[in-house]
């Protein structure tokens, strides 16, 4: 019995040794980055602010994709590609009571793209989320490298991409000043009539708008 | 359950809080509670029912297949499919109906 358990516990090790290992990608010659992620159903049908995050991460399970890779890893690859952190929203900026009184990400402008097998083409941010708002027309993602590496390495949250301008995600929407969320003006949920289901493999494509 | 799904509800709680450690520690302190006590059959259905039917008026059609699993997920802190999930869930139920 001891002799089968051991047989079993080293076919398990001799499979991960073999699985591919997810991967970072960086294309600078077009300007973009792509990471592997997968799709947690848990928003396919109630409200998030992380579009994306690292899933040994403090928000791993808070997002609508785990992000496969390190989140200090997606930004030095965007530093890699020429892109420079806004690093103007502090922490202290968070308690915003609306968006009114909050502050807007800055940083270069990015565009969001996913992609998955059995897709022909890519699907923007704007269509794989859904924007609830209160009060007026929902407004396009307007993603900006926000950079917060300090804290990001301080805290380990694994936010790549916030729906809001943040203190913590790599990438940040400067459509919402902080504040929006706690005002609740703005709700985000992923898109299920477009994504695909509940743990299916994406990669998503981070473009460096120039 | 009810109670972790009626935390869920509030986007602000569940945006900070992991809502599966919740409903595992909830459920070690029930089961705490009632041990001892032979509550039946009759007990057991009635509560699958209300709770049931309370999830599903809170969450909806859709979020009954997907919130609970996911709650426990997030407990675990495994990366395990809601469908694999919701599969123990009802494992549990016929078994722990069948122990009565």
């Amino acid at each position: 019995m001891k002799k089968f358990v051991i047989l079993i516990m080293l076919m398990f090790t001799a499979c991960a040794a073999c699985a591919a290992e997810p991967e970072l990608i960086v294309d600078k010659a077009k300007g973009e980055v792509i990471f592997p992620a997968e799709i947690n159903g848990k928003y396919l049908v109630s409200y998030t602010k992380h579009a994306a995050s690292f899933y040994k991460g403090g928000n791993g399970e808070k997002s609508l994709m785990r992000a496969l890779v390190s989140e200090l890893d997606f930004h030095q690859a965007l530093l890699d590609l020429g892109a420079v952190p806004g690093d103007n929203i502090k922490i202290e900026d968070m308690k915003a009571k609306s968006s009114a009184e909050g502050k807007a990400a800055e940083g270069s402008k990015l565009k969001i793209f996913l992609t998955w097998d059995g897709l022909d083409n890519e699907v923007s941010l704007d269509d794989a989320i859904i924007s609830e708002v209160k009060d007026g027309e929902p407004r396009p993602f307007d993603i900006r490298f926000s950079g917060n590496f300090e804290f990001a390495s301080k805290n380990r949250p694994g936010c790549f991409i916030c729906l809001d301008s943040c203190a913590a995600g790599i990438c940040t929407n400067a459509s919402w000043p902080t504040g929006a969320l706690n005002n609740q003006e703005v709700k985000f949920k992923g898109n299920g009539k477009i994504l695909p289901p509940d743990g299916t493999r994406v990669n998503v494509i981070v473009r460096l708008v120039k | 359950m009810l109670a972790s799904v009626i935390l869920f509800n509030n986007t602000w709680l569940e945006m900070r809080v992991n809502l599966g450690l919740i409903f595992f520690a909830l459920t070690a302190l029930i089961f705490i509670a009632l041990r001892g006590l032979r509550l039946g059959k009759k007990f057991a259905l009635l509560s699958l029912i209300f709770i049931s039917l309370t999830c599903w008026l809170i969450l909806g059609s859709d979020g009954i297949a997907i919130i609970p699993a996911a709650i426990i997920r997030e407990g675990l802190g495994l990366a395990l499919s809601l469908n694999y999930i919701n599969y123990i869930i009802y494992a549990f139920l016929i078994l722990g109906w069948i122990a009565l």
